[in-house]
């Protein structure tokens, strides 16, 4: 494996190089900034033609043939937040309230990342299950929950029931988008998607590469949080994802996933959420400080996964799927 | 025509917080509200974009019984906890019985 080639070919992809504009931007005190309405809809159409696609190549899976992967993926996003939780107290020496909303990000997963990995995988004509979209919005919730009932149980301040932040989740954009959506794929099927995949195919990788480049003016953005981190957090931003995404491909191929689909839940599983968790932290632990957790999961990790982490994982797939 | 005094309270919070913060003054016996989005820099946090989550500006026009007791409940529930602020002005207005 030629590495240098591998890298070139990372970075040399439109969305990578999206991202590092906006980034750029960001530094030089660029004027370039993208209005709130055009941020909402970029995030709108992306998680609901993902739900879509998905939806539509579950309507031909048996629901015997996914759940494996269903409970794979429930049981890392009620574990992971533990041992999450527990590093950044015993180690990083964070405060309750911060370990948990830390916990929360890195045992949630990111939509982008997700579909910057398919896109990938896409390029290279790797075949990965068609139902990973339904994993996404599975691994949405469970984390974020566990987090804060762990923060609870240690005495830090919830501010809200957790029936009330259940709600919030499920009834959250990014449910409502996905699930919706799957749902929509599911019973329309193939032959009803045909009418509308001219609006959700063609232009899908189009609209992520614009939605990148506004990442990247955020990430740019805090580059300075990011060097305030310090060591440990920096650390814990990389490590995790790496570890997670092991794991990931690890118990993947347990359960018997396809060597691309190992790729993908490896992804999912390394992946740190910056749209359902902080919206969920904010309101659920407000004395939790947010330039530690969005400057983590958005500046470090959420980089990091789009540049070298899907490589990486790539390439860990195929050393344990022996290709 | 006769303008009447009454005030106008307004409160900046987290977009997350807005629907709480509406269902609470509405209990307080709020008829009507304005709500913009506002970004800006405080002692909390810098809020300008939507990655971080932006303010809400809710503006009401109220008696000044009632505007007290916005102020209270903003105190109590959100002043400690969240980035939030809320202020009094005096305003006039014509068909009182709208406020």
């Amino acid at each position: 494996m030629d590495i240098i080639h591998e890298l070139t070919r990372t970075f040399a992809n439109p969305l990578v190089l999206a991202f590092i504009l906006g980034v750029f931007a960001s530094i030089i005190g660029s004027s370039l900034k993208f209005p709130e309405g055009l941020y909402v809809g970029l995030t709108i159409y992306l998680l609901f033609a993902i739900g879509l696609k998905g939806g539509v190549k579950l309507s031909n899976i048996s629901f015997l043939d996914i759940l494996p992967s269903v409970i794979l993926s429930i049981t890392f996003c009620v574990l992971s937040p533990i041992w999450c939780y527990w590093i950044l107290r015993k180690f990083g020496k964070l405060s309750v309230a911060d370990s948990a909303a830390i916990a929360a990000h890195y045992g949630c997963v990111s939509a982008v990342t997700f579909s910057a990995c398919l896109s990938y995988l896409e390029n290279r004509n790797i075949e990965y299950e068609g139902y990973m979209p339904a994993l996404l919005a599975i691994m949405e919730v469970p984390a974020i929950l566990v987090a804060l009932y762990i923060a609870g149980r240690k005495n830090a301040q919830t501010n809200s029931s957790m029936k009330k932040i259940i709600h919030e989740l499920l009834t959250g954009k990014g449910s409502i988008l996905l699930l919706g959506g799957i749902f929509i794929g599911l019973v329309s099927g193939k032959e009803g998607y045909e009418k509308i995949s001219p609006f959700f195919d063609a232009p899908f990788t189009g609209v992520l590469t614009l939605f990148l480049l506004d990442a990247g003016i955020i990430a740019g953005k805090k580059l300075f949080d990011v060097w305030k981190s310090g060591v440990f957090l920096f650390s814990f931003s990389i490590l995790i994802p790496i570890f997670h995404g092991t794991l990931g491909i690890l118990s993947a191929k347990l359960i018997g996933l396809s060597s691309g689909g190992a790729v993908v839940f490896g992804t999912l599983a390394a992946s740190a959420s910056y749209i359902a968790a902080p919206s969920a932290v904010r309101i659920a632990l407000p004395e939790a400080n947010p330039s530690y957790y969005l400057t983590m999961a958005l500046a470090i990790t959420f980089p990091f996964n789009v540049t070298l982490g899907i490589p990486i994982y790539y390439q860990i797939s195929s050393l344990v799927y022996g290709g | 025509m006769k303008l009447e005094p009454r005030k106008l309270v307004t409160i900046i919070i987290l977009d997350s917080l807005e629907k709480d913060v509406i269902d609470d003054i509405k209990a307080l016996g709020v008829k009507g509200y304005t709500i913009s989005t506002a970004q800006g820099e405080g002692l909390n946090h810098t809020r300008d974009n939507q990655w971080e989550g932006v303010n809400r500006k809710i503006e009401t026009i109220v008696r000044e019984e009632t505007a007290q007791k916005i102020i209270e409940l903003m105190s109590k529930k959100y002043f400690e906890k969240y980035g939030a602020i809320a202020f009094l002005s005096d305003v006039y207005v014509l068909r009182k019985e709208k406020f």
